[in-house]
Order: structure tokens, then sequence, then C-alpha cells
């Protein structure tokens, strides 16, 4: 008895002491990241409009079987897919390449470095409008270049052609996510031990050899935790595609982000947003559970 | 003795390649800011130019930063309250969170599953909380307003920042901590006095992440403003395309304007920057 209370008064010390310091940040989580959570979950059950609060009415799944149904949401979601896998696979390439590269014996590393960093802290949407002044067709530096070393003989409607403006698109986040993934990459080569490329080495192992058995499934994991983190980037692109496309031309390149905005911002379908919202959610899943397992091993 | 003459000249040759590759992907990445910056400095009439600025002029930087009818400074002080505020709340905020995750997720249950709440949200995809925080905001009467962006940044950027000084504060060793309290420091002073001094390079880490994500933020700014009173810099300068048929000489100062309060800080600390990066992601 006596002792149980004395358990129980430490407790309270403790508490009182320590545990109060976690209560602000989850007070504030809770009211501004879990409660909207829970409260889209509600509405998406919901018919909405967001002028007309009064008539909020019951549905059910309609909302949900109404998005699955439409050609709106199949093709956002199919070039959100286009544009994130497609561009994730040539990033991580190239990331790897930089990498690899940066990670060499060679002078000027930390100049290097430094210029790399670069695009990491330059507001996306600035970087996609510096990029779109590239772009332009007419007068712009790309086509003025591809055409001056004879690569093209026409200038390419990068913005306004369904397929290039993927592209362009592609482009301008392949290079400002480059760097952020090439020194995670870095990151994971250098906390690689060297006396297993020594080992690698004495057994009389080329150089490619010690590099796809060796190097590779050591910094697998890295590579996956890169490419992973930089995909949940790549599923919500918005800034750089409204800047550059708008979504166009008609809906070549109308992302998720866009197709939420559109059905809940200029059609008010506040319901019908909270829905693809959830869909979302449920799409970015995997990642989720990727991540908390992956970190939490970590830690 | 023939065969390392061989290596090395492999190796020579391998660095060769690098400096190119990287010098080439390097020029890729930062030419849209040159160009732009080149771009700046023309004359209305010359920015379809292409090459060195023939007469470099600044009146676009002034053009822009006292145009009547875009209000740029406006903007760009609203940028700053909000960013400042928001890195000063969620560091407080968040800051002594970390440390007692830190202390007690391997003793109390209820910690450990508060670190995992906060890892899930960390990688939860800020696009799917749009819409109800719009709808929560509207209810609070908290749209278009700085308060209703601080609120939205904060919560936003508090589970990166307390998983990031989480991550930082395991690696200080605890016999530091312990020698504060045989002093007889308190709870309260232990971490102000012992870690906090200790954890510094972790706590320029968050700061300027949680700058540098504030401060370049568009989505949630296009949605929660709609006036010159709470309007963010990323969010004008969008407008600017759309509104004025993009007139490329202020557009390309502007950018330059909006990017260069990004960029200064994270020079001098770009040690943390990389750090920041990793933390986290790759055992040390």
């Amino acid at each position: 008895m006596h002792e149980a209370r004395k358990k129980w008064s430490r407790k309270l010390v403790i508490f009182f002491q320590y545990y109060v310091w976690v209560v602000p940040t989850f007070a504030i989580l809770g009211v501004l990241f879990i409660y909207p959570g829970i409260t889209a979950l509600k509405y998406s059950f919901m018919r909405y409009i967001l002028m007309r609060p009064q008539a909020i009415k019951f549905v059910g799944l309609y909302n949900y079987i109404r998005l699955l149904q439409s050609k709106l949401i199949h093709n956002s979601l199919l070039v959100t897919l286009y544009i994130s896998f497609l561009s994730l696979g040539i990033l991580s390439l190239v990331a790897l390449a930089v990498a690899l590269m940066l990670q060499r014996n060679i002078k000027y590393k930390s100049i290097f470095r430094t210029f790399l960093l670069l695009p990491v802290l330059i507001p996306p949407v600035v970087y996609a409008l510096q990029w779109k002044w590239m772009f332009v067709a007419t007068f712009g530096v790309v086509n003025h270049f591809l055409m001056s070393i004879g690569v093209i003989k026409n200038e390419i409607p990068w913005l306004h052609d369904p397929f290039w403006a993927k592209w362009a698109i592609m482009m301008t986040s392949i290079f400002q996510n480059l760097p952020f993934l090439a020194l995670i990459f870095l990151a994971g080569l250098e906390a690689l031990p060297p006396d297993v490329f020594d080992a690698a080495k004495t057994d009389g192992a080329s150089t490619w050899q010690s590099f796809w058995y060796v190097t590779m499934p050591l910094v697998w994991p890295v590579l996956i935790f890169g490419g992973v983190y930089t995909l949940l980037i790549l599923i919500q692109l918005y800034g750089p595609i409204r800047v550059l496309t708008e979504g166009g031309p008609g809906r070549a390149t109308q992302v998720l982000s866009m197709a939420i905005y559109e059905i809940s911002f200029l059609r008010y379908q506040v319901g019908m947003g909270s829905s693809l919202s959830i869909l979302t959610i449920i799409l970015a899943l995997p990642i989720i559970v990727y991540f908390t397992k992956y970190t939490g091993s970590r830690l | 003795m023939k065969n390392r003459e061989k290596g090395e000249m492999f190796q020579r040759i391998g660095n060769i390649f690098a400096y190119i590759g990287l010098g080439l992907v390097i020029l890729v990445i930062i030419f849209p800011v040159i160009w732009s910056f080149f771009t700046s400095l023309r004359l209305p009439r010359e920015v379809y130019d292409l090459g060195w600025p023939k007469k470099i002029t600044f009146s676009n930087y002034s053009g822009v930063l006292f145009h009547p009818h875009f209000y740029f400074v406006t903007y760009l002080i609203n940028s700053a309250i909000i960013t400042v505020s928001t890195l000063i709340l969620t560091v407080l905020i968040g800051c002594p969170c970390s440390y007692v995750i830190a202390k007690f997720r391997k003793v109390s249950k209820i910690i450990a599953m508060l670190f995992l709440i906060i890892i899930i949200l960390r990688s939860f995809p800020g696009l799917c909380n749009l819409v109800p925080y719009f709808l929560l905001l509207q209810r609070l009467r908290l749209v278009d307003s700085k308060m209703g962006l601080i609120l939205s940044y904060i919560s936003g950027n508090l589970p990166t920042l307390v998983f990031l000084f989480v991550a930082y504060l395991i690696g200080i060793p605890r016999e530091l901590e312990e020698a504060a309290f045989i002093d007889g420091c308190s709870p309260i002073q232990a971490f102000f006095r012992i870690i906090l001094p200790v954890a510094k390079p972790g706590l320029a880490v968050v700061a300027i992440f949680t700058f540098s994500n504030t401060w370049r933020e568009f989505l949630y700014a296009t949605i929660l403003t709609k006036s010159v009173a709470s309007r963010t810099l990323p969010v004008a300068i969008q407008m600017f395309v759309i509104q004025y048929d993009i007139a490329w000489h202020y557009m390309t100062a502007a950018g330059i304007l909006t990017m260069v309060p990004a960029i200064i800080p994270a020079f001098y600390l770009q040690k943390y920057i990389v750090s920041g990066l990793t933390l986290g992601a790759v055992k040390k």
C-alpha cells in the first residue's frame, strides 16, 4: 500500500517535471493536424458545398463512387504516377552518379557541394518560374540552345504540348530535387566501413565487381530511403505545375494536387475534395508505413 | 608495380570524368538562376536578348520594389512576419518536447507512442490535410489571416522539427546531463544550461529547415490567403505571371529578391544543412 503510493507520487513528480513539456506539441498537433484529418473522413461521406454549409447531407459512399468513376480522377492519377515515377527513376540514376563522383578523392569538393545545395534552398515556385522563362517557345534559351547545336529544327512548344509539358515539369522537379537525393546517397556511401573495400580489393575484385557486389548491397537501404522520400515530395507536386502549365494544356499535366484544388476550391465541392484527400492518403499509405518502419528501426 | 601504375592512371581518368560530370550537372542546375539574374539586369526592351546584358540596369529591381500596383514590400514583410513567428514558436514548443521524448522513449510506453505519432505525421502528405484544414480555419474565421497561416505552418513543421531534434539529442552522451543533476540542477535548468548549449548545431539544423520550409511554402499559402494583408511572396510572385501577362524583366527581379533571403543565411550554415538532410536517415 505504502509502496504503491510512493511509486505513484514518483510518477507524478516525473509527470510534472518532464511529461508536461510534450503537452503543447501534442495539443497543437491534435487540434490542427489530427482533428482536421478526422473531420476529412467525416466530410468524405457528405455532400458539402462550400457556400452552403447549412445544406450538408450524408450521402454514404456516393463521393467515393463518383470519384472512382470519374475521368478527371483517372487522368490525374495517371499523370501523377507518370510524372512522379519517371522523374524518380531518372533522378535516382543521376543522383547516384553525382554521389559516386563526389565520393572520389577530388579537389574543390566543398565548392561542388555548396553549388549543389543551392536548389535545395530556392523556393520551388521561384525555381519553376526561372525554368519557365527558359522554356518559353519563341524566345526561350532552351529552344535557342537546342536549335543552335542542331538537335532540333523547329521550336519545341514546351509548355503547350501535352507530351513536352510533362517533360518540362519533370525536368524542373528533377533538377530541384537532385541535390537533396545526391547528398543523401553520398552520406550513405560515406558511412560505409572502408575495410570492406580493402577486403574486396585483396580478393582481386575489379572496380565494377566491388561496386556491384559490395557497395550496392550495403547502400541499398539508403538508396530506397532517399527514393521514397523524394517520391513523397513528387506525388504532392503543386507549385511548379501551377507556375509552369496550370495543369494544361487541357488536362495533360493535371496532377492529384491540382484535382483536389479544382474540386474543392473552384467547384466548391469540399465533401468530394475530402474524399479525394482520403483516397490520396490511401495511395500514400505504403510510403507512410515504410517511413515509420525505416526511421523507427534506426532510432 | 605496373599494376599499381595502371590503377593510378585509371584513378586520374576517373577524376577527370568526375570534374566534367559534376561541372555539367551543376551548370544545368544553377543555369536558370544565372539566366534569370541576367534578365533581371536587362532593360525591358532587351529582355529577349541572349548573352551578357549589354547595359546593366537595376531599374527592374526598383520597379518591383516600388511598383504602385504590386505590393512587393508588403508581401516581403508578410513573409518575414509569418516565417519568423513560425520559426520562433515551433522551436520553443518543439525543442523541450524533443528532449523529453529523447530521454524517456525507452522508459515510458506513452512517450514511445507519442514518438511514433510524430514519425507517422512527419511522412504524412500535407496535401491530404488541405481541405479539412481550410474548413477548420473557416469555422475559426482565420482564413485570409497571417495567424491562420502561422498556425498551419507550426503544425506542419512540428513533426519534422521534433523528429530531427530527437535524432540529434540521442547522439548526446547522457553522462553530461547526469553530472548536472548531481550538481543539483532541476530538469528545466539541466535542459537549458547543459543540453541546449551542447545541442546548438542540432538547433541550427532544425531552425534552418523550419525557416526554409516556411519561406518557400506555396500550397497552403494559395488556399489560405486572399488579400494583400496576408499574402506571402511565393503566392504573390506567381500572381505576377497570371495578372500582369508575364513582364519577364519584373518577374525575374522579383524571383531573385524572393530567393536571396532563403539562400544567404544558409550559405553560412551549409554544413548543418547537409547533416540535417541525413539526420535520422543514415546510421553514423
